[in-house]
C-alpha cells in the first residue's frame, strides 16, 4: 500500500529523511512491519533511533501518529495502517 | 568594528561607582565567558570564605562571544556567583531578549559588588549606569516591576528583575526576564543573591554593534546550517520541552508524587505538550536569534488577566504536576504564572510542595504547622497558598523559603527521606533510576543538581557525538562507559554554557568545528576542537577548586536515598536503581581526582588552574 511517512526529531537520521512527508510503499500492513522494513532498507541508523539499544522493542520515547491522532503505546503492537495513511514517528531529544 | 569581545561592567553598589575593565584576551581564550569566565573573575575579586549573602560576595550577569550575533540560538545570557541555596557554586542561564540587547551597550558582562542602602534598580542605556530609586518597584512581582519599567524607559528597553521572592531572599529566587513571557535564570537561588544587594532589576537598551572580526566569513558558515538546525529541532518548534511529559512517563523518567511511583500515563496526556497546543497555546515564544521558538506563549489566568504569558515547560509541569499528582493543566498553568510573578524557581518550588504534601501524609506537620487544613496530594489550591507563603515568608513558608535540607533537619524524623535533594538543592526531573548517567550528572555537577549541566540523557536517548568519541546512543541502565561520557559531555556543556550558547543546538547539528570556526570569525581566536575540549574542563575543575575550597567533597557527592535505593516497579524505569558507586570512582578517576573527590595538583597544572 502506498502511504507517507515523516520523522520528526530523529537528528541520526534527519540526512536521511530530511523534512516533510516521504512516499513509502508499504509491503506489511501494521506499524511493527513499517519498522521492520525501514530498519531493512535503511540500516543501522535507523535501528538505532528507533529501537531500544540491544532489543527489538520500539523505544518507548517515540511517539506515533498516524493521520492526525496520537496511537497510545498499547496499541502501537497490533495497529494497522491503510492506504494513505500519513505515520509521523515523533520524539522530542532535547528539553528539560 | 567598535570594539572587542571582553568589556566588563564592574558596579560598586556601596558608594554608587563603576569602572569598565577589558579582560586580558589570553584570559578570555582561556575561559571563554559565561559561568566560566565568572568563575575566574570570582577568584580576582574574592579572598577567603566569604558567604553568599555577605555584600562581598560578587554577583555575575554574563553574556558570551557568540551572544547576539547571528549564530542561531546565541541570545542567551547567565548569572553566577556563591549559590545561597547550596553556598557553593551556583549559575543559571537564560534566553529570551536581554543578553543580545545587553551586548549593544557595549559591555559584555557586568559584576555587582557590595550592596546598596536602599532598594534601587540599575540602566545601562547606550552604555550609560545609572543608580536608580526602586521604592516604587520593592514589593512588585516581576510582571509588575517590567511593566512599570517599560512605561517610564519605553517599550523597547529589556529588563532583568528580581521577584518579591529574591528581595525576601527566599534561597531558591531567581533572576526574570521578558516580561510576562517569564525567561529565568532559575536554579541556585542566585535572585536572593540579586536580592540580597537590594537591586531589584537591571534596565538595559544599546545601539552598538556586536564586535564581529569577519562578518562575511562567518554569515558564510551559517549559510547552510540553520535549515537542519531548525528541521532537527522541528518537534521542539511543534510542542516545546512540554511535549516531553508522555513520552518521560513512558520510560520513568517523569518524577511522580515526589519521586515513589512510576506509573502515571492517563494523567501525564492530560497534562501533555499535545493538551497544551489543543486547549491554550496562543503562539511561539521565540527567543532573540532563534528560528525554533521552543517557548510557549497561553492565556493568562491570574488577576490581572494578561491576555498572553508564558506556558509552563516540562520542569514545571513535571515538578509541579507529576510530583505533586497535579494532573489539572490550566491549574499547573496557575501554578507558573504564580511562581513566575513571586520570582522563584519552578523546578525547587515544585520539589518543596510534594515533599510537604509528604510531610503532611506522613504525620510529621499537620495544619497547625501548614497554617490552613489541609495539603493533600493533588491539592493545587493548597500548593498556591504554601507558594505564597514561601515567597512571602510567611510561616511554614519562612522555613520552606530555606530549601529541602535545611527544613528536613529541621523537622527531624523522616523528612530527610522525603527531601529529594542534594546539597540542598532539588533534583530536577529527570530520573536517574531512568538515566544511569543522570545520577553521576546531578552528584558531580559545578552548580548542584541541574539535568542542563550535562544533558548526558540525550546520549542514551537517539543522539550522538561523534566529535568527543560518543559514536553510538549508549544503553540508558548501564554503568560501563558512563563515567567516560559524563566526563566528556560535562566539559562540552561547559563550554556550550560559557558560549552563551543554547544547547538544544546540540541536538540541532551544532558541532565543536562549527564553535572553533565562529570563534575565528568573531574574535578572531585560534582554538582547535581539542583546545575547546579543554576550555570546558578547565572551568568545571575551576568550579571544582572553588567548591572544594568551600568544603565539598565526596561526602557531597550523592543523591537521596530514594532515587538510589527505591525501585519504582511500576513505571518505565522497572526496576532498575543507578549503579552510582561504581560509576563515581570510574568518574573520579577519569578528572583526575583523589578518591575524596579533590582535582589533584597534577590536573590544576595541567588545565592552568
Amino acid at each position: 500500500m502506498k502511504i507517507r511517512i515523516e520523522f520528526i526529531g530523529f537528528p541520526l537520521i534527519y540526512d536521511l529523511f530530511q523534512d516533510g512527508a516521504h512516499p513509502y510503499t508499504l509491503a506489511g500492513e501494521t506499524v511493527v512491519q513499517l519498522v521492520d522494513e525501514l530498519i531493512s532498507q535503511k540500516g543501522s541508523l535507523v535501528q538505532e533511533s528507533l529501537l531500544v539499544p540491544g532489543t527489538k522493542e520500539l523505544d518507548p520515547t517515540i511517539q506515533i501518529r498516524i493521520n492526525t491522532k496520537f496511537i497510545s503505546r498499547d496499541e502501537i503492537p497490533q495497529q494497522k495502517i491503510e492506504d494513505g495513511d500519513h505515520i509521523t514517528f515523533f520524539r522530542l531529544l532535547a528539553g528539560g | 568594528m567598535s570594539r572587542k569581545y571582553g568589556r566588563v561592567l564592574i558596579v560598586n553598589l556601596g558608594d554608587q561607582t563603576s569602572q569598565a575593565m577589558e579582560i586580558d584576551p589570553g584570559v578570555l581564550k582561556k575561559f571563554i565567558g559565561g559561568p566560566g569566565l565568572s568563575a575566574y573573575l570570582y577568584g580576582q575579586f574574592v579572598k577567603g570564605d566569604i558567604p553568599a549573602l555577605n555584600p562581598a560576595s560578587p554577583f555575575f550577569i554574563m553574556t558570551g562571544p557568540l551572544t547576539g550575533t547571528s549564530v542561531a540560538l546565541s541570545g542567551r545570557h547567565g548569572v553566577a556567583g556563591r549559590s545561597p541555596l547550596t553556598g557553593f557554586w551556583g549559575e543559571a542561564s537564560v534566553g529570551g531578549h536581554w543578553g543580545r540587547e545587553f551586548r549593544r551597550t557595549g559591555y559584555d558582562g557586568m559584576i555587582l559588588i557590595g550592596k546598596s542602602s536602599k532598594p534601587i534598580y540599575l540602566s545601562v542605556i547606550d552604555g550609560k549606569l545609572g543608580f536608580r530609586d526602586a521604592t516604587h518597584l520593592w514589593g512588585k512581582d516581576c510582571f509588575e516591576a517590567d511593566s512599570l519599567l517599560k512605561k517610564d524607559w519605553g517599550e523597547k528597553v529589556q529588563v532583568c528583575s528580581i521577584g518579591p521572592a529574591g528581595e525576601k531572599l527566599v534561597k531558591f529566587a531567581g533572576v526574570f526576564t521578558d516580561g510576562p513571557h517569564a525567561r529565568v535564570a532559575a536554579r541556585c537561588g542566585l535572585g536572593a543573591l540579586m536580592g540580597s544587594k537590594n537591586v531589584k532589576a537591571v534596565v538595559i537598551q544599546g545601539k552598538e554593534e556586536i564586535p564581529i572580526e569577519n562578518l562575511d566569513s562567518l554569515r558564510a558558515s551559517l549559510k547552510d546550517l540553520v535549515e537542519p538546525l531548525t528541521g532537527k529541532l522541528k518537534g521542539m518548534s511543534m510542542f516545546g520541552t512540554p511535549g516531553l511529559v508522555v513520552p518521560c512517563e513512558a520510560i520513568g523518567d517523569l518524577p511522580v508524587k515526589n519521586w515513589s511511583r512510576g506509573k502515571w500515563t492517563e494523567e501525564a496526556k492530560k497534562i501533555s505538550g499535545q493538551e497544551m497546543n489543543e486547549k491554550f497555546l496562543k503562539k511561539q515564544f521565540f527567543c532573540s536569534g532563534c528560528p525554533v521558538g521552543c517557548g510557549r506563549t497561553v492565556g493568562g489566568t491570574i488577576d490581572p488577566i494578561l491576555e498572553e504569558i508564558g506556558g509552563p515547560e516540562y520542569e514545571t509541569l513535571a515538578m509541579l504536576g507529576s510530583n505533586c499528582l497535579i494532573d489539572n493543566l490550566p491549574a499547573i498553568m496557575r501554578l507558573n504564572e504564580l511562581t513566575n510573578r513571586l520570582g522563584i524557581d519552578t523546578i525547587e518550588t515544585g520539589a518543596v510542595v510534594a515533599f510537604t504534601m509528604e510531610l503532611f501524609e506522613k504525620g510529621l506537620i499537620g495544619r497547625k504547622e501548614l497554617g490552613f487544613p489541609s495539603l493533600e496530594w493533588g491539592n493545587a489550591e493548597g500548593a498556591e497558598k504554601l507558594i505564597r507563603m514561601i515567597a512571602a515568608r510567611e510561616g511554614f513558608g519562612d522555613l520552606l523559603a530555606e530549601g529541602l535540607k535545611v527544613t528536613a533537619e529541621k523537622i527531624g524524623g523522616m523528612a530527610m527521606e522525603y527531601a529529594i535533594q542534594a546539597n540542598n538543592m532539588a533534583l530536577p526531573a529527570h530520573d536517574p533510576r531512568a538515566y544511569a548517567s543522570l545520577a553521576l550528572g546531578y552528584s558531580t555537577s559545578d552548580h548542584g543538581p541541574a539535568h542542563t549541566d550535562s544533558f548526558s540523557f540525550w546520549f542514551e536517548r537517539g543522539s550522538t557525538f561523534p566529535e568527543i568519541g560518543i559514536e553510538k546512543v549508549m544503553d540508558r541502565f548501564q554503568s560501563e562507559g558512563k563515567a567516560e561520557m559524563m566526563v566528556k559531555v560535562q566539559n562540552v556543556m561547559n563550554l556550550w554554557e560559557n558560549l552563551a550558547l543554547c544547547k538544544f543546538t546540540v541536538i540541532g547539528g551544532v558541532q565543536l568545528q562549527h564553535i572553533s570556526s565562529w570563534l575565528r570569525d568573531i574574535c578572531g581566536w585560534e582554538l582547535s576542537i581539542q583546545g575547546l575540549i579543554e576550555v570546558g574542563e578547565r572551568c568545571f575543575n575551576l568550579k571544582r577548586k572553588l567548591n572544594v575550597g568551600w568544603g565539598i567533597s565526596r561526602k557531597n557527592d550523592t543523591l537521596p536515598l530514594r532515587v538510589l535505593t527505591h525501585r519504582v516497579n511500576d513505571g518505565g524505569a522497572g526496576n532498575h536503581l543507578p549503579p552510582f558507586n561504581i560509576m563515581l570512582a570510574d568518574y573520579y578517576e577519569r578528572r583526575g581526582w583523589s578518591k575524596e573527590g579533590i582535582p589533584t595538583e597534577e590536573t590544576l597544572k595541567r588545565l592552568q588552574i
